[in-house]
């Protein structure tokens, strides 16, 4: 028997999701807001029934606490910008579960947008600028980028190799993700990428840093998806079947750089994976959907050992034994996920969760979508969020 | 491309060292833990102290960066290809370094490297090799 708290008395009523990819005529904040509007609208309310507001910036940056006002937004009673990089979207449902259970406001919506691609750039060089200008190091800094380190494809690259060599995985296996994830992505309209990708394609992709290839790697994209969050009760009233938080963490591991170090090999999933589904009063064996923050196809892999989908080094066998992919046991990523779909941080995993829950996932809807575990992982593995839904009221 | 490395205050004493060939890491005098370099401060809160360490490491991990623009003397030591890793000395920890003269058909975790050190703009760096390399 589930013991429910009063924080889970709200629910997801309305997704909204722009246009994403090389979509070049939009600011960030025209982005956001057209994600707002078509978030509340999809919930069947209006502007006027929004109290709350929690955005969250990529990278790039330009969101500033001026949207309300482009917004016409008055009389909030919650604000504020949420940053935990790619764990923000899952602590952005988490803080507006609780203001909406601590009586701070009713019906919030949460929103993140992002311009990092430039016409004529390419997409790495576009991220990796966007990162780079923000400082010219010295000293240690200085010495370490000279070195070889030059932002998250090195670094990931490293916790990939260490994860490697500690437990035999492969290459081949990695890209057992990625055409599992482009099948997904093939009935997906949304989805970047929709042409078939082999195992043979991902070992014959150029390196972005080695052991990573290309498509290892996430895409990047300009766009905005928003959320409303609301009493469950209201939900229920309104035009979308609402999606519940059935559990929640957040864990921020931070590793020791020396020996005996996990990073690379466990991440902070391994607490908050856990936790959440105590929380929802679960195990993995209830879990019907998986949607994991891919930013590279090594940290879908570590999050399903992690959670305890598999065991710890046997999550490249896995991926590679067909589950992942449409058909399988644990359907993951069924929309595509970072790799072949959009890249907007946790939104791609949390919009994705929320379309399958509701049932509305046509082509690839899952036939079973009971409870959706969802992941964000932000910094390299530092910052971890971890989310349960369910399609039904907790009870 | 040349890298005009800069030292500043935090990375001077661990430079000067380098330049007699030198390598310098940090250890808290109050409960003798050892740290990176570029740490300041223990975990207890004390403000760490230089200590020599003896230029030996063990490989943690590895990249290769194909496609990255590296330094004139990095690429005279290596060639066009960039390799870089994480070396744990015999203390503990860990830090970043190019790596050089490594066989990547052979390359493996646990690998024994030491220091060399190589002219880059105003200071030397360590980078690490197979042990016993000229
Ligand atoms: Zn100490």
């Amino acid at each position: 028997m589930r013991e429910f708290s009063k924080h889970q008395q709200a629910a997801i009523a309305g997704l909204g999701i722009t246009e994403t990819g090389k979509v070049y005529d939009k600011t960030v904040t025209e982005f956001a807001t057209d994600a707002i509007r078509l978030a509340v609208a999809d919930a069947g309310l209006t502007l006027g029934d929004v109290d709350g507001l929690l955005f969250s910036n990529g990278l790039g940056g330009g969101l500033t606490l001026r949207l309300p006002r482009d917004l016409g937004l008055r009389d909030l009673r919650v604000l504020s910008e949420i940053s935990a990089y790619g764990a923000t979207a899952i602590a952005q449902v988490q803080y507006a579960c609780l203001a909406i259970a601590g009586g701070l406001a009713e019906t919030i919506v949460c929103v993140h947008a992002d311009v990092p691609l430039r016409p004529s750039v390419g997409a790495g060089e576009a991220y990796r600028a966007s990162v780079a200008g923000r400082r010219s190091p010295t000293g240690f800094g200085a010495m370490t980028m000279i070195g070889g380190m030059r932002g998250a494809n090195s670094m990931y690259a490293l916790a990939a190799r260490r994860y490697m060599e500690a437990f035999g995985v492969t290459s081949e296996q990695f890209g057992a993700v990625a055409v599992a994830q482009r099948r997904w992505a093939m009935m997906n309209p949304r989805a970047q990428f929709r042409t078939p990708l082999t195992i043979e394609d991902h070992q014959a992709s150029r390196w972005i840093v080695e052991p990573l290839h290309l498509y290892d790697c996430c895409t990047v994209s300009n766009g905005a998806i928003a959320i409303v969050v609301t009493r469950s009760e209201r939900a229920r009233n309104l035009a979308q079947p609402p999606v519940y938080p059935w559990g929640w963490a957040q864990t921020h591991s931070g590793y020791a750089m020396a020996r005996d170090s996990d990073f690379g090999l466990v991440s902070g999933a391994a607490i908050g994976g856990p936790a959440a589904m105590k929380m929802a009063g679960i195990t993995t064996t209830d879990v019907d959907i998986c949607e994991l923050y891919d930013c590279y196809t090594y940290t879908a892999i570590i999050t399903l050992e992690d959670y305890g989908f598999c065991a710890k080094g046997e999550g490249g066998a896995f991926a590679a034994s067909g589950v992942l992919g449409p058909g399988g046991a644990l359907p993951t990523n069924t929309g595509g996920g970072q790799l072949s779909s959009y890249y907007l941080w946790g939104m791609t995993p949390l919009s994705e969760a929320i379309i399958q829950a509701r049932g509305q996932g046509g082509e690839r809807q899952v036939a079973k979508h009971d409870v959706v575990m969802v992941s964000g992982n932000g910094g390299v593995l530092d910052y971890h969020g971890a989310l349960v839904l369910g399609a039904q009221a907790p009870i | 491309m040349s890298f005009n490395l800069q030292r500043d205050e935090h990375s001077a004493a661990f430079f000067d060292a380098t330049a007699q060939g030198q390598l310098l890491i940090r250890r808290c005098p109050r409960c003798d833990e050892f740290y990176p370099p570029h740490q300041r401060h223990c975990i207890d809160g004390t403000e760490l102290e230089w200590a020599p360490t003896s230029g030996q490491a063990t490989l943690v991990t590895w990249v290769v960066d194909h496609g990255a623009v590296i330094d004139p003397a990095l690429a005279a030591a290596d060639g066009a290809t960039s390799v870089a890793g994480m070396v744990e000395f015999p203390e503990g920890p860990w830090m970043s370094v190019a790596l050089v003269g490594v066989d990547l058909e052979t390359l493996r975790a646990g690998d024994a490297l030491e220091a060399h050190y190589l002219r880059l703009g105003d200071e030397s760096v360590p980078v690490f090799g197979p042990v016993g390399r000229p």
